[in-house]
């Protein structure tokens, strides 16, 4: 079976790119009590990429379950979503894709947007003073002038040359 | 749209007067020619920038120009950038605002920015280099040097963590071992899906 690649996007249609989520894919067999699992991943980029099994006996429905991680964090403002196709797999080509609903905020003023982006700055910026911290200045001379009186003094003394 | 020729002529109407021609017979003083060399010509982007919080100063224009991708039309757009990066730090994260489209992703298509430092100290005046690692900067010595290839310097594009998809925010993200100062420049084009509504606000 070709790979199926289905595209986990908002309800307008846009991919979620950063998204961070799992799916399961199930198949309900005619005459079965239960749904059987046959595929599980990692949404990739807002793509899931996968082979899906052909169904090995009649089938009833297939399910894709997009379920979201929520991350301290991370971004986290889609919920998951099953979605039933009846009698057949999913089919990119057959226009299906999977549109998560949206459980976030939409910012509406000024001041929720500043506050929200600075609030992600600050998180950035100590992620990153973790990485390189800034305890240099207490070691290294930012002046030219405080060269010498950061070295030993007997690197500073003139050394005849041989 | 096929692009047209050089040649090729426009009627322009000013944005005061009424676009409501009905193959009439007006023609008055108000019209003017232009070919699609003085269109392009007049395609500089952002030029008019707002003052932030972070003393930052940016804005967005649409461009000319529309981009056919897989079969998907593209409108495009410049956003312009001036921030300071001071005091001097390991560290910098500077906010340049957000860009909400109506639908869509939005996709960076060129990055023109630019660093600024001052070399007083060092073989003078000021350095001038592209955004990225390696652009010169400096500190309290006045004496320029490049990021070091540890480091990063780049234009950053966020998601919020509960906004949704078409909510872009937008840093300077600038780091190195040593402490730093500096200007930056932004000047860079993207584009997103033909028709939505995009929004800049400048935090």
């Amino acid at each position: 079976m070709p790979e199926t690649v289905l595209q986990v996007t908002d309800e307008a249609g846009t991919l979620l790119t950063p998204l961070q989520a799992t799916f399961e894919v199930d198949y309900q067999f005619v005459g079965d009590a239960e749904p059987t699992m046959v595929l599980e991943g990692d949404v990739q980029r807002g793509l899931i990429q996968a082979d899906f099994p052909e169904p090995v006996r009649e089938l009833q429905f297939s399910e894709v379950k997009v379920r979201t991680d929520s991350i301290p964090g991370g971004w986290d403002a889609y919920a998951g979503k099953t979605m039933v196709f009846e009698g057949r797999l999913p089919s990119a080509s057959k226009g299906d894709s999977i549109k998560l609903p949206f459980k976030g905020v939409i910012p509406t003023t000024t001041e929720e947007k500043r506050v929200a982006v600075q609030s992600r700055r600050v998180e950035i910026l100590n992620s990153l003073l973790q990485r390189y911290p800034n305890n240099a200045q207490q070691t290294v001379p930012n002046l030219p002038g405080d060269i010498d009186q950061a070295l030993p003094g007997n690197l500073g003394e003139d050394v005849p040359l041989p | 749209m096929p692009t047209p020729p050089n040649n090729e002529q426009f009627v322009g109407i000013s944005a005061a007067q009424d676009l409501n021609e009905k193959a009439s017979r007006l023609t008055n003083d108000k019209r003017q020619i232009y070919t699609y060399s003085d269109l392009l010509s007049g395609s500089t982007g952002a030029t008019t920038l707002e003052t932030g919080t972070s003393l930052q100063s940016a804005g967005i224009q649409k461009l000319a120009g529309v981009y056919t991708v897989g079969g998907v039309q593209y409108d495009s757009y410049n956003l312009k950038c001036w921030a300071p990066l001071r005091p001097e730090n390991t560290a910098h994260v500077i906010p340049i605002g957000s860009i909400e489209v109506g639908a869509g992703n939005i996709f960076f298509i060129n990055n023109r920015s630019n660093v600024e430092a001052v070399d007083f100290n060092g073989f003078g005046g000021y350095t001038n280099s592209p955004i990225n690692v390696g652009a010169m900067v400096d500190d309290l010595s006045d004496v320029a040097r490049p990021i070091s290839s540890a480091g990063l310097f780049y234009i950053n594009q966020e998601n919020i963590p509960t906004f949704p998809v078409t909510f872009n925010a937008m840093y300077i993200v600038a780091a190195d071992t040593l402490p730093f100062e500096c200007d930056a420049y932004v000047d860079v084009d993207f584009i997103c899906q033909q028709g939505t509504s995009v929004e800049f606000t400048i935090l």
